[in-house]
């Protein structure tokens, strides 16, 4: 009896363990795998999240604000008590040379291709893979100029790509300029929420963006006409699609675009990010608000024109800059609708500014003195992109090929000037020169290597778009880092102009020459200063661990200029 | 039906015959009254003398009892005793450090009891995997605990608490004193490999794995052996690449024929072993000023979360401190005295301890223990029911951990060829504190210890200010359940003579239930700044919510094995075969609401805002063939061979196979003729070898799949968070097993008699084909590489146990065990061709660390000076180092530049100047090793005595050399300037104090890899130690008292744990401090954590 019953437990056993044949089979239940993953559109516009956080930054997140205000803190605007200084030493690893936001691409570009999906979307969702795609190249252009190019997915197998020499920065940016033209071709005119989705005029208004930079670059950079032109022309065209597709105008309010706790529905915005409390907010509208604050230089309050349209070196308008009261009458409007019409000075105001000039353009005012007004609780939508870069990028590239009009100016410049709350003077070209109210005018202050009109524009850009993170960039494809420069350029290390002795209980303020009035100096510390001695800055320093894992391979990745 | 067993025996005595029964019964009455006729009328009397069986000395305190009776006595001094049996047949004569002895009297009158020591008994029956090995006849490496010593009269929650120091080569640490979590155990080395969880050794309670140490009583437990070396492990296939931790439960012996009631409680106050300091309130600013200043030496005032510093704020603390330190003026802050507002700014002078607001002194644990035993000739049953309460150390809202216990054993042989067995653990583990209004890694420990000593922890108009304390003082209760039930059923099957079959059926499913139920805080909030004082709820909206987490899992475990023994002659032979099949699930899901209506009732019903779910699953099993042939000739040769065929599902289908082979021999050189002549003083030796490959699939699920995990993209649309999918990554197809080797070679020796014993073991285990990252490919790849069958990581160490026990002539019993044990991991192979010193390379021994030898503080004299001997500047404002001094510019910046009071590092290479080279192993510049963070040379020592039933016993642990660069304020002054400098830190470099501890103050910009604190040699943390964790005074009851109040026996003690300890610490940091979890998002957390304790206790123990 005992023999059967074990033979019985046994043959139990057998059949229990024997028939399972797949008991070892335990696929994932939580988490799809790619082989199976890309077989809806819903799917693919899920992956596709992934890109627009990274891309479109807005004001970041919690503690962060994304690339405005500070974001590009080197440059002629700011003045703080420390700015910040260019890169000194080559990075042992990291710097920047990342790969897998291309991949990320890639592999998107390359499922997008075999998915059961209708050809019309196939096509839309290569086009929005190669946006984004061109998005990340032009940022490691930006970065270090020759980078390889990668127009698949790179595996551990392919070592001759794996190991590939750095392209040269013409035929990258050429294929980027495919990308871009590709998308601009069948990324659909609409693809959902609108303003929160990226659509064909969206892609347009990154490439109007990204192709005057290249443009623009080549032209100072290189000198070579041909590719600069070609790069040019594609951002004016890319510009002109959005102006022509009539979809988007000027909002009344300009400060508005930056403070509104809801951007749906802004004509003016092609993009914005959405903030919403308890789920994603920044803190952008504390720090303008609360917190002492790195303030604008003297530089960059002068950049603004007078109210009459004449730079303030002409202007008769112009009061000086001796009193907070003076510098803001009689000016373009935008200067009050960015900074705050007071001065706020470290020991009298707690949210005092490095220069006295504050900023306020990201304040709401509603929420200032709520919790969500304070700390990284803050909820404002941010603009990502907005119509008035492209009028500006349009303007721009029309007088760097040298064949801007006054209908041109027309259509992008003054139509900013027209704004509800600005209502400046139109700017005129005449014979090529700027003019206000069919006056010709030089603005004094021009750097004298940047044609007048050039000039104009680019105060038109820097007024327009100040502190929403372009100013770096800028002065980076104009090749005028030099500008940056705290001793060379000093008044961009001047504030505002105090008399110490209306400030009882001032505190930590340097005035210019330890005088009893005079600008404020923000940074006066000798070896605060930021000198711009070597043009390697242009572009970084690759890391050199990745530099010796080519060597290793008896490949060579070549180190920037100057960074050897 | 619980119980099926029994009831299944009662069936089967019901159905013998009626007359038959009945015809016992009447014996059985008349026996009953005619011995209790006879006790009465002739109550026999026994006198006899007790001896130790290997001295020959008598022994004294021994306890003699008779029968069932429970009457009972003890030896004298000379060993002797007199009791009356009054009827009972048999004694039962036992002692501490004997094996107990049941004799039957007959008519005797007289008798002589040798008692054997127990310690010396080579015929100890040792626990291995699937059966049990006599420890003589062990070949592989096993350590057994006494579990009676090891966690008798401990205050300890939980059995790896107790472990900690008493098994060779076990390493437990707690990385904080935070109540209800589980200890971190590794078995010989750490990691093991450079996947997965490190070297945790598979936790088996009665041969099924465990989740967690902390949920099982230690009072429960039967017998702990430790399954080292692969040899030994194997059997238990791929997770037992480890070793494991074997643990049976009590179920109760067969055939004592009684029942026995046993109950023991510990009553224990705990209070903390080292908390920070923040230094004195003028001081620190003081301090803080000096780093800032540096930065901007024009700078006169900072701020920190809205409570400002300047020169007359440090007056006004001072002034503070002179008129009103050391008064108690109660928690109301005075505006003007205790804090004002100037200049719109809002400076704080009065001093509060933070630590002593929020912590209390003594702290309450109980624990107490209610088990039924009882057995009769084919039935035995224990029933074990447990509580356990702790209290933390908050003094409001404080948390608090409870554990619930019970478990059921039964053991009945069914028929004379089949036993039956069952088994059921219930487990309920309750822990509760107060919500966090952060994340767990800023947990108010982190806040506590973050502000300057003025920060404000009074009321001002009879309200709270925005504090750690406020917080956790408004909180609600979170609550983290977490429930275990495990039944098994089981069977041995005796088939033929010599040839059983075990079957065993384990089902348990645990789950962890979470709770939070959070609001907002309403205090003086003053943290926007701006002079104002806000009473208002401050904290973010995203915290009033609640929260319901839940995990559960499920896991069965069958296991059938057949075993024969066979005896032909001299050759002892044993052969056993089977296999185990386990599968796991696993689910978890959270839901969240926001947005409470009252925040008395946390319930999603009762919320109004926007809801959040989530969840994960997992499963996988494995599924393994086993067999073992143990062979012995004369008791004298010994081998052992193990083979394990494994499946499982970590890996993709045609890598899921592989087979895994051991063998072990030993050697007992003392049955040797030739040894006879040294067997005086070694009377036995055995040489063991060993050699065994194990399986490991801990090495992460789905590694081999190219997955797509979800997460938040962060876009939001229309108040949605936008779900996305993670890049899929490169994976190679034919990833399988990692296979760990371990070469062990053992000898066992005893001498004097048996008294002292030594156990050594070296071994060395490889992890080879390990997984990882192979070859570092440039960035170009775009994501991490493949992780390939490629490394291999070596560990070596050794391991030493003594053990002695001597009786003295005075009856003096003592008994010592000390354990020794020490590795080193080294990755041995290592596709890196960079070697980064920051990355895995050939040649690496883990926990390296490399920094710079510290030469001293810089002085004026390394500086250039002009005629007056000041220091000149150039034209940045910088000062020049003279020609010669090894520059340090790699780590200036703008403003800052090395000057006197800094600290120097020593160029090593003598290039003129400090640097990293490249980081690499080939290119270091000034680096060296200059620490490791391994624990080595861990070891444990154990002293007890007893005399006339008063027992001392004293454990000692240790770690002999541990180092860490640590990072945080703790250790690191100046790590954020404004933020609290600790009263340790004060000795810092000034002119009048140039032989300080501490640089001159710096802002080290949040890292410890800058400036001033570099990895250097003069910082870096010793965090070797000994500590005295156990100290016990006990008293046995004498048995003549007790038996009056029908006890058996019954013991009551004084126990303290971690008395003290002797450091290296100049950082008030408790040695056995690590990173938490949560602790390593920010390592700036480092040290400011739950605190150790120190723990006093008393505890009774009877049994009936």
């Amino acid at each position: 009896m005992r023999i059967k019953i074990c033979s019985l437990l046994l043959a139990v056993f057998v059949v229990l363990v024997g028939c399972k044949k797949d008991f070892l089979e335990r696929l994932p239940q939580d988490q799809l795998t790619d082989d199976t993953y890309w077989n809806s559109e819903n799917n693919i516009r899920t992956f596709a999240w992934g890109f627009y956080p990274a891309y479109f930054t807005g004001y970041g997140s919690g503690f962060t604000w994304g690339k405005y205000f500070s974001g590009q803190s080197l440059n002629d605007d700011f003045a703080p008590s420390a700015p910040a200084q260019f890169t000194q030493n080559v990075p042992a690893s990291g710097g920047g040379w990342t790969f897998s936001w291309v991949r990320k691409a890639n592999i998107f570009i390359d499922r997008v291709q075999r998915a059961p999906i209708p050809e019309e979307a196939i096509r839309h969702w290569i086009g929005i893979g190669r946006f984004f795609r061109a998005l990340e190249y032009h940022d490691l252009v930006k970065r270090f100029g020759d980078v390889p190019w990668f127009g698949r997915e790179v595996t551990d197998a392919d070592e001759e790509l794996l190991y590939k020499p750095r392209d040269p920065r013409t035929l990258v940016m050429d294929s980027v300029l495919k990308d871009f033209q590709y998308a601009a071709e069948n990324v659909r005119a609409s693809d959902g929420t609108e303003g929160l989705t990226v659509n064909k005029y969206v892609v347009l208004a990154y490439m109007s963006r990204i192709m005057l930079f290249e443009g623009t670059w080549q032209k100072y950079h290189h000198n070579n006409t041909t590719k600069a032109n070609e790069y040019l022309e594609a951002a004016k065209w890319a510009a002109n699609e959005v102006i022509s597709s009539g979809k988007y105008i000027v909002a009344d309010d300009y400060r508005g675009l930056f403070s509104s706790l809801s951007l749906a529905g802004n004509k003016e915005v092609l993009l914005y990010r959405e903030y919403a409390t308890g789920l994603l907010t920044h803190s952008l509208n504390s720090y303008v608000n609360k917190e002492p604050q790195t303030g604008a230089s003297k530089n960059a309050i002068e950049s603004y024109l007078a109210a009459d349209g004449k730079p303030i070196g002409l202007s008769n308008l112009y009061q000086g800059d001796k009193t907070i009261a003076d510098v803001m009458t009689d000016r373009d409007p935008r200067l009050y609708e960015t900074f705050v019409q007071e001065l706020r000075l470290n020991g009298v105001a707690t949210n005092y500014s490095t220069s006295g000039y504050a900023v306020h353009k990201f304040l709401n005012e509603s929420i200032k003195e709520l919790p969500e007004g304070s700390s990284s609780l803050n909820p404002t939508d941010a603009p990502v992109i907005r119509y008035a870069e492209v009028l500006l990028n349009y303007a721009e590239a029309a007088a760097e090929l040298g064949n801007l009009t006054q209908a041109d100016l027309d259509k992008t410049i003054n139509k900013l000037r027209d704004r509800a709350d600005v209502q400046m003077p139109h700017l005129q070209v005449i014979g090529g020169q700027p003019a206000v109210n069919d006056e010709v005018y030089d603005d004094p202050a021009r750097d004298p290597s940047v044609p007048s009109m050039i000039w104009e524009i680019r105060r038109e850009r820097r007024v327009e778009l100040m502190m929403e993170g372009f100013r770096l960039d800028d002065l980076k494809r104009w090749k005028k880092l030099e500008y940056t420069d705290t001793q060379g350029n000093p008044d961009i290390n001047r504030g505002a102009w105090i008399v110490a002795a209306d400030y009882p209980g001032l505190k930590d303020v340097k005035i210019e020459n330890d005088e009893d009035e005079g600008y404020i100096i923000p940074a006066w510390k000798p070896e605060t200063q930021r000198l711009f001695t070597d043009p390697k800055v242009y572009l970084e320093p690759l890391p050199l661990d990745q530099i010796k894992l080519y060597k290793d391979k008896g490949k060579e990745l070549t180190q920037n200029p100057g960074w050897e | 039906m619980p119980f099926p067993i029994p009831c299944y025996m009662i069936k089967k005595s019901k159905n013998q015959s009626k007359n038959k029964h009945m015809r016992n019964f009447r014996i059985f009455t008349w026996l009953m009254l005619f011995s209790f006729l006879t006790a009465y009328a002739s109550a026999q009397t026994i006198t006899g003398e007790v001896h130790d069986k290997s001295t020959g000395l008598p022994v004294a305190g021994a306890s003699v009892v008779a029968g069932k009776n429970q009457q009972g006595t003890s030896t004298d001094a000379e060993g002797k005793f007199t009791l009356d049996l009054k009827g009972q047949k048999t004694i039962t004569i036992s002692f501490i450090g004997y094996r107990a002895q049941t004799i039957t009297i007959g008519d005797r009158l007289y008798l002589k009891v040798d008692l054997e020591p127990e310690s010396s008994n080579l015929d100890q029956v040792v626990v291995v995997g699937y059966g049990t090995q006599k420890k003589a006849n062990l070949t592989g490496a096993v350590a057994t605990v006494d579990v009676e010593r090891t966690l008798g009269s401990r205050p300890v929650t939980d059995v790896s608490r107790g472990l900690q120091g008493a098994v060779a080569g076990l390493t437990i640490t707690t990385p904080t004193g935070e109540i209800g979590t589980n200890p971190a155990i590794r078995l010989r080395g750490l990691s093991g490999s450079l996947n997965g969880g490190g070297a945790r050794p598979l936790i088996l309670v009665d041969n099924v794995e465990f989740p967690s140490l902390q949920m099982i009583n230690p009072d429960d437990i039967e017998s702990i052996s430790v399954l080292k070396d692969a040899a030994s492990a194997s059997i238990y296939g791929s997770r037992a690449a480890w070793g494991v931790i074997l643990i049976t439960t009590k179920s109760g012996k067969k055939g004592a024929e009684r029942s026995k009631i046993n109950y023991s409680t510990n009553l224990s106050w705990a209070k903390p072993t080292t908390t920070p300091t923040i230094a004195d309130a003028a001081d620190g600013a003081e301090m803080a000023f000096k780093a800032l200043q540096r930065t901007n030496p024009n700078l006169t005032v900072f701020g920190v979360v809205g409570m400002y510093f300047d020169q007359e704020a440090i007056q006004k603390m001072r002034d503070w401190q002179a008129q009103y330190g050391g008064q108690d003026l109660g928690p109301e802050m005075v505006e003007g005295r205790d804090f004002e507002i100037r200049s719109g700014r809002l400076f704080f002078y009065r001093p509060w301890d933070a630590g002593e607001m929020f912590l209390r002194t003594w702290t309450p644990q109980q624990i107490h223990n209610l088990t039924f035993t009882g057995s009769s000739k084919r039935t035995s049953y224990n029933l074990n029911l447990g509580y356990l309460n702790q209290e933390g150390v908050l003094k409001v809202n404080p948390d608090k951990f409870d554990r619930y216990n019970i478990n059921l054993g039964i053991n009945s042989s069914v028929t004379d060829w089949f036993d039956a067995r069952a088994k059921a653990i219930l487990v309920r583990t309750i822990k509760t504190r107060p919500y966090y209004y952060s994340s767990e890694t800023y947990d108010p420990w982190y806040y506590l210890y973050r502000w300057p000593k003025t920060y404000p922890y009074g009321t001002f108009e009879g309200k709270p200010f925005r504090s750690a304390v406020t917080e956790v003082q408004q909180a609600k209760m979170s609550e983290y359940a977490e429930n275990l039930t495990r039944v098994a059923v089981g069977g041995t099957f005796k088939i033929l003579p010599g040839l059983t079959v075990d079957a065993d059926y384990t089902y348990a499913r645990n789950s962890d239930n979470t709770h939070h139920t959070g609001g907002y805080v309403t205090a003086w909030d003053f943290w926007a700044g701006g002079g104002m004082l806000n009473y208002r709820p401050y904290t973010a909206a995203t915290y009033d919510r609640v929260i319901y987490q839940s995990s559960w899992d499920q896991r069965s475990t069958f296991k059938a094995f057949a075993t024969y023994v066979k005896t032909i002659q001299d050759h002892d032979l044993k052969v056993m075969a089977g296999t185990d099949v386990e599968s796991y699930e696993y689910w978890y899901q959270s839901s969240e609401r926001r947005g409470l209506l009252d925040p008395n009732f946390g319930e999603p019903a009762l919320a109004t805002g926007d809801q959040f779910v989530g969840g994960d699953r997992a499963h996988w099993a494995t599924l393994g063939y086993f067999g073992r042939i143990n062979y012995s000739w004369k008791k004298k040769l010994l081998l052992e061979l193990n083979g394990r065929f494994d499946g499982s599902s970590h890996f993709p289908r045609n890598d899921q196979w592989a087979f895994f082979p051991s063998v072990s021999a030993g050697y007992v050189l003392s049955e040797e003729a030739f040894m006879d002549q040294v067997s005086r003083v070694m009377s036995y030796l055995k040489l063991r070898g060993s050699w065994g490959s194990v399986g490991n699939h801990d090495v992460g699920a789905n590694r081999f799949l190219s997955v797509m995990s979800s997460s938040n993209s962060g876009w939001i649309m229309n108040g949605t968070n936008m779900l996305t999918m993670g890049t899929p990554g490169l994976v190679s197809p034919t990833l399988t097993w990692e296979t760990v080797t371990t070469l062990d070679f053992g000898l066992d020796a005893r001498f004097l008699n048996n008294k002292l014993g030594l156990t050594f073991d070296w071994y060395k285990r490889v992890t080879s084909d390990m997984i990882g990252a192979g070859v570092t490919l440039p960035s170009t790849l775009g994501t991490s590489p493949p992780v390939r069958n490629y490394g291999e990581l070596t560990t070596t160490g050794y391991e030493i146990s003594i053990d002695f026990n001597h009786r003295f002539n005075n009856g003096i019993n003592f008994n010592a065990t000390a354990v020794f044990s020490d590795f080193t991991e080294e990755i041995t192979r290592f596709a890196n061709t960079s070697k980064l010193l920051s990355s895995n390379f050939e040649g690496k021994r883990l926990g390296d660390i490399w920094g710079y030898e510290t030469d001293r503080f810089f002085t004026k004299d390394d500086f250039v000076q002009d005629a007056n001997g000041n220091l000149v500047t150039d034209a940045n404002g910088k000062w020049i180092m003279k020609d010669g001094v090894p520059t340090q510019k790699q780590w200036e910046a703008s403003w800052f530049f090395y000057g006197p009071g800094d600290i120097k590092y020593r160029d090593l290479n003598g290039d003129g100047k400090i640097d990293f080279g490249a980081n690499s192993l080939d290119d270091h510049g000034d680096l060296r090793v200059i620490g490791n963070s391994t624990p080595r040379y861990q070891y444990g020592l154990r002293l007890s005595a007893e005399w006339k039933g008063v027992e001392l016993s004293l454990f000692i642990q240790g770690v002999g050399k541990r180092n860490l660069w640590p990072n945080g304020p703790l250790v690191i002054p100046g790590y954020r300037p404004g933020e609290a400098w600790y009263q340790h830190q004060l000795d810092y470099w000034t002119e009048e104090n140039p032989n300080a501890y501490y640089p001159r103050p710096t802002d080290a910009g949040q890292s410890n890899n800058t400036r001033n604190f570099l990895p250097q040699t003069k910082y870096l943390l010793n965090l070797a130690y000994t500590r005295l964790k156990n100290l016990t005074v006990a008293y046995n009851l004498p048995i003549k008292m007790i038996s009056k109040a029908k006890m058996q026996s019954a013991r009551i003690y004084f126990s303290g744990e971690n008395l003290f300890e002797i450091d290296h610490l100049k950082v008030p940091i408790d040695p056995e401090v690590d990173y938490t979890t949560a602790g390593l998002n920010d390592p700036n957390t480092f040290g400011r954590v739950y605190p150790y304790r120190r723990t006093l206790s008393f505890g009774l123990q009877v049994s009936f």
